[in-house]
């Protein structure tokens, strides 16, 4: 068994939270920002008729939330790899077993 | 963990040094069971948080489960309405942004007890409990209109489908307030400060989940026509 990760003596609020670095507020209220102005977008993207773009652009956009939502609100861009490893594979499972799924009941065509 | 017992002995504590706050004693307890009573791991974070993120890695599974159902069965109503022809996308998109937002409360919240700011941390708790309950309180409403509207839960397929997936998230979001206002009521209490952060860290790790997961149903049950 390799080495436990202990922080060092005196650190325990950084302990409290794996010892990781964090953005200040502000850079959160930036980031809701962003995703307000995504989902804006993905609106405005449901009434303006853009033809055969808006599902691609929606599905862009869907997954542009998403990732910065795991990345900044559930601190995956700052936590241990081991968490970004556990979470992308159910997300990549789940995508796999599910597109498989899909493809059997001829969905695509 | 080691099977090894500590004692004050085993670390050579037998002239206590009153001048270091963290003898080796403390250093060879800390060693053993982690800082704050957490046991040290190997992978860099306490089980409790491995178990949350392995718990939303199968949760993926579920939510991919059910949206996939509805991908298949919403076109195939044989009777009554289909759901996607009762959508009201401005009321949906408004519940989507609450959420949305709930997002960031929450994590205000936390970042808030790692100042330990606990009054902030409380109202931001708070909030986003409430936040989490008008989503709910717009779904309710949601399908209380289609109900009205002749579209029950067993009128077709397609409604079932849709039930069941967004009535599964509800349930989520249900368990996520539940567990924001037990913080809430133990930082009331007293029982929740800055070494208890990893506590809210894990309940927020939840919640931000319920938000991904909508962000995907919003798009593809809603938008993507």
């Amino acid at each position: 068994m390799s080495a436990p990760t202990t922080p060092a003596p005196g650190s325990a609020p950084a302990e409290a939270h794996g010892g990781h670095e964090h953005p200040p507020d502000r850079v959160y209220v930036y980031i809701a920002l962003i995703l307000a102005a995504l989902t804006g977008i993905e609106i405005a993207l449901y009434y303006i008729e853009v033809g055969s773009a808006e599902i691609p652009a929606l599905l862009i956009l869907m997954v542009m939330k998403f990732v910065i939502v795991a990345l900044f609100f559930m601190h995956l861009r700052f936590d241990s790899k081991v968490a970004t490893r556990m979470f992308s594979i159910g997300v990549v499972l789940a995508l796999a077993v599910y597109i498989g799924a899909l493809s059997t009941f001829a969905f695509w065509s | 963990m080691s099977e090894t017992t500590l004692t004050r002995d085993d670390a050579g504590a037998d002239e206590p040094d009153e001048s270091a706050p963290h003898s080796d004693f403390v250093e060879a307890v800390e060693a053993e069971i982690g800082v704050g009573g957490h046991a040290a791991t190997s992978t860099g974070m306490s089980n409790n948080k491995l178990a949350m993120w392995v718990f939303l890695g199968t949760e993926c599974l579920l939510f991919g489960g059910l949206i996939s159902t509805y991908l298949l069965y919403k076109d195939r109503a044989v009777t009554g309405p289909k759901a996607s022809s009762l959508y009201d996308i401005p009321f949906t998109s408004v519940s989507s942004f609450i959420l949305l937002m709930s997002s960031l409360t929450m994590v205000l919240s936390l970042s808030a007890l790692r100042r330990g700011d606990v009054r902030r941390n409380r109202i931001w708790l708070v909030t986003t409990a409430l936040l989490g309950s008008t989503f709910l309180a717009g779904q309710i409403y949601e399908f209380t209109a289609f109900v009205n509207e002749g579209l029950g839960y067993t009128t077709n397929i397609s409604a079932s489908a849709f039930y069941t997936l967004t009535g599964f998230h509800g349930a989520h979001v249900t368990v996520g307030i539940l567990m924001l206002l037990s913080l809430a009521t133990l930082s009331v209490k007293g029982q929740l400060g800055p070494e208890r952060g990893e506590t809210v860290e894990i309940v927020g790790l939840y919640w931000h989940f319920v938000d991904v997961v909508w962000i995907v149903i919003f798009t593809v049950v809603y938008l993507i026509p």
